[in-house]
């Protein structure tokens, strides 16, 4: 039930929200409003191409049509003045003429100069002039010019300057008042020098309707200009113009000046668009242009477009009304479609749009009929699933009960247990505050620790937040720490701690459990046992600086007795010596007998003072150990022997390779002390063997020296190392009994033992380890 | 041939007496000069005062090491320190072997070191070796 209810609330949620949103015109609208811009546009590109066809085409026409009046026409102005020009050169060679002017009589000619102007329609006025530009006679009988100057005029200058006949500038003709243009032809005297001027006004009046007359299209206007001097109007449909100047503005007036031909399209100084054709007249300073009015040569496109304009307006219409029709028809099933999926987003799953077209439409119909289908199956398994759900909620509140009595149980049980522990056990949080506490730290700070930062218990300076700083960043697990703290009764106590951090189920660190044993009593003894060495290291070091100096005394003492003792033994020794010579003659064989024992007796007791200096030596040596071949060493101490002793056959043994760590002079007076005494002991044997090897004993090496002499009784050993101590008599082995004493001292000195084993006349053997 | 003088630093009688019969017995005919304490070898190689120096420098000299007042081994230093005997030839003439004295006298310069033997005959031999080495065979360092 509860699921469905949020189903509709999420469904009226997505309603607002899209109704919320920003308005629009319906479907209906919008397809419509699309098909009529379309239909618009449509007919609007196509009636303005079509148009603006024909229309750049009917221009063409017209300009064509227009430059090619114009050039006729000034073929036509062209053919016309020439022959009018024929005419006036003809008649100034007539005879009667040119017999006249010779014989200075021209006034004679006025009439024929009547007659010639009234046949010649062409022209306004005839006259003569002599060479300085008087006017001798007129065709207008009596003009007031006569006897008059034109002197002035271009065509007078232009025909003196050049004796070739010359058409002169457009000019209101001072005799008759009307427009004209002279063309002055010479006349010329026997002798070939200008004698006259004849000049016939050529008409404009009449020259302009001439040209006018003909038909050049509607409207169409043709102007003639001479180009000469900024130019002026010598033709023009409207006779008034003539000897005016043509608008300045017209762009085909300026190309004429330039000497071009061409048909342009302008506006006119009132705006309105004109269509000229232009071309210069053969032959003459002249320039014809031919005007149409640019609507009078379209007027036909005009027409066009109007009737274009209305086709498109009635396809627009027929097209939005169909349109509307067919876009109603297409929306109706889509409205449906919105309106169900309306009610179903709103919960109700029983409603079907049931869309009868097999369009895409239809297809989307069918598929949302089968959408809502499904969404009413699985509301249906939602709701089943949802009571599944409350009743495994319910079973799975039971089993939570059960836990949680469980966890109270154990939880009880761990309680029981931290307080039974002698140690302190505390909880802290990052800021060092107590958090909990068992027992036994409630015991030892009081029942009010919990709430109170950790240092408020130290007992003086403690480096303890120092010390567990790792813990609380992270960067070590457990640290030991010792910190003196105040008992609740005020006891000043050193607490053992071991500091470890606490971690949240997100792995930070919220603080930490510190066990703490109280060690005051085991730190308190420490102490005293520590004090106590302190007090023995004193006295060590005392005996040892007393040692130091009884052994520098020692040293003093052997010096002396180095140097004392031998100096009066040396004297005695010299002498007797010297007594044994000076008075050897005096002397029995008794006395010098004595004397003898006096000097051996002297050199043995130097001996036994060197053999006192060394043993003194060795005991005060510094060890300098090196690897030492011992069997070569042996070699050299027992070949020194025999060289010593050549009569002695000795058997000699050596274990060849024997090496050890040493130093190598006390070694070597080691072993000469042992091989000397194996020498001197098997002195007696006719077959003396000397043997130097070594065994394994305890897997340690064992060095020993043999021999087969005359060994000694065991029952002495212990006196055998001793200083002074002999088994032997003197006279039978010379011998002082410091030997071995000096031996053993070198052996225990490398750290190493020395022991011997021997039978009365079977041997002897030294063992030693290094 | 003159014969240039052996100086012997000794203070024992006894010992100068062997020396003189060691030194005759190996037919050693420079004359022996004798001197008892260490202040007096000084004095006499330097001259001090009321001591006029030798005139000419012995061809050796024959130190012992324990001796009053000035000990041997400062004598020794102080004629290797002397411009003047810096090259004279000095054999160490001692009853003491031990180490210390060896190396300290090589140390400081002697040209020899002996220990002197207890043994008259081995001590003649030494005395003889010793006069034949430095007064015939060694080819002294030329001093003024």
């Amino acid at each position: 039930m509860s699921i469905n209810h949020n189903k509709r609330r999420t469904a009226r949620n997505w309603l607002t929200v899209f109704k919320s949103g920003p308005q629009r015109l319906p479907l209906v609208l919008q397809l419509v409003g699309l098909i009529i811009v379309v239909a618009l546009l449509t007919g609007s590109v196509v009636g303005y191409v079509l148009t603006n066809t024909s229309r750049n085409a009917l221009r063409q026409d017209a300009l064509e049509a227009n430059l090619a009046h114009a050039q006729l026409a000034a073929q036509f102005a062209s053919n016309y003045i020439t022959a009018v020009q024929a005419h006036i050169r003809v008649f100034a060679s007539r005879p009667d003429v040119h017999q006249a002017v010779l014989a200075n009589t021209p006034e004679k000619l006025q009439p024929t100069l009547a007659q010639f102007v009234e046949i010649q329609t062409a022209l306004t006025g005839s006259a003569i002039y002599d060479v300085k530009g008087i006017q001798l006679v007129h065709s207008t009988a009596g003009v007031t010019t006569i006897g008059q100057s034109f002197a002035d005029r271009d065509y007078y200058q232009q025909v003196m300057a050049t004796r070739q006949p010359y058409l002169g500038a457009p000019t209101l003709s001072r005799a008759t008042g009307s427009a004209t243009m002279a063309y002055a032809v010479p006349i010329f005297d026997d002798s070939g020098q200008i004698h006259s001027i004849l000049t016939g006004g050529i008409s404009l009046a009449a020259f302009s309707s001439a040209i006018t007359s003909v038909d050049y299209g509607k409207e169409t206007r043709i102007t003639m200009i001479d180009t000469r001097a900024g130019g002026s109007i010598i033709a023009d449909n409207n006779p008034e113009l003539l000897l005016t100047q043509p608008s300045a503005n017209n762009p085909a007036v300026q190309q004429l000046l330039a000497d071009k031909s061409g048909s342009i399209e302008f506006a006119d100084d009132a705006g309105s668009a004109k269509l000229v054709g232009f071309t210069a007249v053969p032959g003459f300073p002249w320039g014809v242009l031919v005007t149409t009015p640019q609507n009078v040569a379209l007027a036909t496109v005009n027409t066009l477009n109007q009737q274009a304009g209305l086709y498109t307006s009635v396809i627009v219409l027929c097209a939005a009304l169909f349109g509307a029709l067919w876009m109603i028809g297409l929306t109706r099933p889509i409205i449906r479609l919105r309106d169900t999926s309306l009610k179903v987003a709103a919960g109700d799953f029983s409603q079907r749009v049931r869309l009868k077209q097999r369009d895409e439409i239809g297809e989307l119909g069918l598929a949302f009929d089968h959408m809502a289908q499904e969404l009413s199956d699985k509301d249906t398994i939602l709701r089943s699933h949802a009571l599944d759900l409350e009743k495994r909620i319910s079973e799975r509140t039971v089993e939570l009960k059960e836990a949680q009595v469980h966890l109270q149980t154990l939880f009880n049980h761990q309680e029981t247990i931290l307080a039974a522990v002698p140690d302190i056990i505390m909880e802290v949080d990052n800021n060092k505050v107590y958090t909990w506490a068992n027992q036994a730290g409630l015991d030892f700070f009081g029942d009010d620790v919990v709430g109170r930062e950790a240092s408020y218990y130290f007992e003086g300076e403690q480096e303890t937040y120092q010390a567990v700083k790792p813990v609380f960043n992270g960067t070590a697990g457990t640290i030991y720490v010792e910190s003196w703290q105040r008992r609740k009764d005020g006891q000043k106590r050193l607490l053992a701690w071991y500091c470890r951090s606490l971690h949240d189920s997100e792995g930070k660190i919220f603080g930490a459990l510190s066990a703490a044993t109280d060690i005051t009593e085991r730190k308190l003894a420490e102490e005293e046992v520590h004090n106590m060495n302190t007090v023995l290291e004193e006295r060590v070091r005392g005996r040892t600086a007393a040692l130091q100096a009884a052994n520098n005394e020692l040293e003093s003492f052997s010096y002396s007795v180095s140097h004392d003792l031998r100096a009066p033994l040396r004297g005695i020794d010299g002498w007797s010596q010297a007594l044994m010579e000076e008075a050897d003659a005096k002397l029995n064989a008794t006395e010098k007998q004595y004397l003898k024992r006096v000097r051996s007796e002297t050199q043995r007791l130097g001996e036994l003072i060197e053999a006192l200096l060394q043993l003194a030596r060795i005991s005060r040596a510094q060890l300098n150990k090196q690897t030492l071949n011992l069997s070569v060493l042996t070699e050299k101490i027992l070949g020194g022997l025999k060289e010593k002793y050549p009569d002695r056959n000795v058997a000699i043994l050596i274990q060849p390779g024997l090496t050890a760590d040493a130093d190598a002079t006390l070694l070597e007076v080691a072993l000469t002390n042992l091989l000397d005494n194996a020498w001197k002991f098997s002195g007696t044997r006719e077959h003396a063997r000397i043997e130097f090897g070594t065994l394994e004993q305890d897997q340690k090496r064992v060095y020993y020296v043999r021999d087969n002499g005359v060994g000694f009784d065991m029952h002495y050993i212990d006196k055998l190392f001793g200083a002074f101590q002999r088994l032997h008599k003197t006279a039978e082995f010379p011998g002082h009994g410091i030997g071995l004493a000096t031996v053993q001292r070198i052996v225990h000195l490398h750290g190493g033992s020395i022991w011997a084993e021997a039978q009365v006349n079977s041997g002897a053997t030294f063992y030693f380890t290094l | 041939m003159e014969h240039k003088a052996i100086l012997l630093v000794e203070d024992n009688p006894s010992d100068i007496d062997l020396t003189r019969r060691a030194l005759s017995k190996s037919h050693v005919v420079n004359e022996l000069q004798v001197v008892e304490d260490g202040q007096e070898a000084v004095n006499i190689l330097f001259g001090n005062g009321n001591t006029p120096a030798l005139k000419e420098l012995p061809a050796v000299v024959l130190l012992d090491l324990k001796l009053p007042r000035v000990d041997g081994l400062e004598v020794l230093r102080r004629i290797r320190a002397h411009e003047r005997t810096k090259l004279l030839p000095v054999v160490i003439l001692t009853s003491s072997k031990a180490e210390q004295d060896v190396i300290q006298s090589y140390q400081l310069g002697a040209n020899s070191y002996i220990q002197k033997p207890v043994d008259f005959n081995q001590f003649v031999e030494a005395i003889k070796n010793l006069g034949l080495y430095w007064l015939v065979l060694n080819e002294p360092p030329p001093l003024k």
